[in-house]
């Protein structure tokens, strides 16, 4: 306590810095940003794309070498690659980050001054710009310190700082060459291949097409609940999971223990019922009987959740609450699709949720269907990402994930 | 093997995690004593995984389906990450916290089996899933413990004589969270990029996540500095807490949620 007395008589600015002028001026940045933005017309930083953002990040590099190499001795540089300035660095990329947190981002009716200030893009805002450029420069800075020389005690804090450095940079730099487009196809259609950017909105010729085969659907069973007709949602007891219907279910739901007589997954109905069928907008339906645990009353038959093709149909249990199928949930769905660059032999493949396929720089994935339709959907969703520099904030990400290893297994053990 | 074993499954493992434990911490010094606890706990967690390996096999299926077979492996990797921690840092408190927290997941898949499936979406359905919720539910667990510590250490702090001890074992705890939270949010990033095709979108989460990890990251830069100083930190720790809790579950309330992919229940 007393050496800290002693050290806040020095005058504000007179050097070594610490926290409390490392907090002025990560005020004077925000201001910076705030500035820079409102003279943007709150229209953000601009993005940066190929080979511009490789300019920038090689000077970023470069100039961080010539700081730290022509200049190491200047108090300027031991402060900005000092704790107060990495803590003030942190706390301005959280406040940042916070904001983004708490204010709905992209809300097309916001404040037009919030707007104007950056503060409903956050993401490529100028603030979140400048308060990265802090963050990148001190934690640049802090990684050279500790990189020369190369010492085996400081590998985990070179792992975790340059990791860190390398994933928000490349993370960084890299959003401008960053290209999702959602390509949609249709069964029984030529190939496709212009797709249309997310971000921009804009179309965009693949080079190469994508011709859809087939679309499959695997849905898990129909599930069985109680509707009540007051609200006109289902009952949920305790916040119990519902049961998936098959044949033989016995259920206890409510006061009514329930047994599903029969079931069968494809079906039309007739005036005599439902009955089996392979045909386009079949719909589940179920034989049920259920017995009032109380009363002894007794109900049963059919219940169908319905499709376009077939009828909705529940079972009134009493005045308000009815015995309901519910619409059966997609367990997994795919594509086969076949990939022609006009080129080579066209390539014949499934594309699945979590399983994108990559082909020529481009990784492919499915992304969703005529949900109006289900499983008899004709068109896939698929999204095609470029991301060039992918690799390099992988290649940081295993940094990363090394220096959380070396960090779980050593722990404090260095300081002490 | 089926759901039916199960009580008799965890019995046994509940057993030998118990006394196993109390060997561990009651053993005063008598080695061989610690050693027989350390086994049976481990005896504890080859059953169990006797257990989930049949289970596996009899469904036919990898048993990550409904939130009760997710459960099981929280009750399995816990004490599994909580022994590797003890033959690394010898933390009886440590261990025996996790074979708690396992053993109350035990005890709801006993009272409440809900064998029956829920179903997943799609996109939850990879390889991901289980590190990523399991590493980051073992992080919470820590750093909540941490927090704990850090309200005690405030507690003596203005009424009584502060006890540095509090401040180190605060730490070790924040250190080893620290790390699995990394781990989480770098799990979540690399899933991300298999299943929505870029591997950070400031979706709600990702940012309260991030936001989480820079309050620690801060916490522990503080420390390594002034590890003399002490108030600051201890309430640096309680209020990242709560930054952690919104992000574990007070971002479902928050308006800049809405469209989260998080975002869990109907």
């Amino acid at each position: 306590m007393n050496i800290e007395n002693k050290k806040s008589r020095r005058k504000t600015w007179e050097h070594p810095w610490k926290y409390k002028e490392s907090f002025l001026v990560v005020l004077e940045l925000i201001f910076l940003g705030l500035i820079f933005e409102v003279l943007s017309g709150g229209k953000g930083a601009p993005l940066l794309k190929w080979p511009v953002n490789m300019g920038v990040g090689a000077g970023m590099v470069l100039l961080l070498f010539i700081i730290y190499y022509g200049f190491k001795s200047r108090p300027m540089v031991k402060w900005l690659s000092s704790v107060p300035a990495a803590i003030s660095a942190i706390s301005f990329f959280a406040l940042v980050v916070l904001l983004l947190g708490f204010i709905p981002q992209d809300d097309a009716n916001a404040n037009r001054y919030l707007k104007l200030l950056g503060l409903t893009h956050m993401k490529n805002s100028w603030l979140m710009m400048v308060s990265g450029m802090y963050f990148l420069t001190s934690l640049g800075l802090v990684a050279l310190r500790r990189a020369t020389p190369i010492r085996r005690k400081n590998l985990g804090f070179l792992l975790n700082h340059a990791g860190l450095w390398i994933t928000i940079a490349a993370g960084y730099l890299g959003a401008g060459d960053l290209m999702r487009l959602n390509l949609t196809v249709l069964e029984e259609h030529g190939g496709m291949s212009q797709a249309v950017n997310q971000r921009t909105q804009q179309s965009y010729t693949l080079p190469f097409s994508v011709k859809l085969i087939d679309f499959n659907i695997e849905n898990y069973n129909p599930k069985i609940a109680i509707l009540d007709g007051r609200t006109g949602s289902v009952v949920f007891e305790d916040g119990k999971f519902l049961q998936f219907i098959e044949q033989g279910l016995k259920a206890t739901l409510m006061d009514w223990d329930v047994e599903v007589l029969e079931y069968e997954p494809a079906t039309f109905m007739n005036e005599k019922g439902y009955y089996k069928t392979d045909s386009v907008g079949n719909a589940p339906a179920a034989y049920v009987k259920a017995i009032n645990s109380i009363s002894g009353e007794e109900k049963e038959g059919w219940i169908s959740c319905g499709s376009f093709r077939v009828m909705y149909q529940h079972l009134a249990l009493d005045n308000h609450n009815f015995l309901v199928m519910t619409f059966p949930e997609p367990e997994k769905y795919s594509s086969d699709i076949v990939i022609d660059d006009g080129e080579r032999e066209p390539l014949s493949l499934t594309l699945e949720v979590n399983k994108p396929f990559k082909y020529k720089g481009w990784k492919l994935y499915q992304l969703s269907y005529d949900e109006r339709m289900g499983k008899w959907s004709m068109v896939s969703v698929i999204e095609a990402v470029r991301d060039p520099w992918l690799p390099v904030v992988y290649f940081g990400i295993f940094l990363l994930l090394g220096g959380a290893l070396y960090l779980f297994w050593i722990g404090r053990e260095i300081k002490e | 093997m089926d759901w039916i074993n199960f009580p008799a499954f965890a019995g046994i493992t509940f057993l030998s995690w118990i006394s196993g434990a109390t060997l561990v911490n009651f053993s005063s010094k008598k080695k061989s004593l610690e050693t027989a606890g350390t086994l049976l706990v481990i005896a504890g967690i080859a059953a169990l995984t006797l257990f989930v390996v049949m289970l596996w096999i009899n469904l036919e299926r990898p048993p990550l389906r409904t939130l009760g077979e997710t459960r099981l492996w929280y009750s399995l990797f816990l004490p599994f990450v909580g022994v590797i921690t003890y033959f690394r840092w010898r933390y009886k408190w440590f261990l025996t916290y996790a074979l708690a927290l396992a053993s109350l997941f035990l005890m709801i898949n006993y009272l409440n089996p809900e064998t029956y499936s829920k179903t997943l979406m799609p996109a939850l359905q990879s390889p991901w899933f289980v590190p990523h919720v399991i590493v980051y539910i073992f992080s919470y667990a820590l750093l909540a413990a941490s927090s704990l510590v850090a309200v005690k250490g405030l507690y003596q702090l203005y009424y009584r004589e502060i006890n540095l001890k509090v401040l180190k074992l605060a730490d070790n705890l924040v250190y080893i969270g620290f790390s699995f939270l990394t781990l989480g949010l770098l799990f979540g990033a690399l899933w991300a990029k298999e299943a929505w095709g870029h591997y950070w979108t400031w979706d709600p989460k990702e940012t309260w996540a991030f936001l989480t990890w820079l309050c620690y990251l801060g916490y522990m830069h503080f420390r390594h500095f002034q590890p003399k100083k002490v108030k600051a930190p201890l309430w640096a720790l309680s209020v990242a807490f709560i930054v952690l809790l919104i992000c574990w579950f007070g971002i479902n309330y928050l308006p800049s949620a809405a469209n989260s992919v998080h975002v869990y229940g109907d």
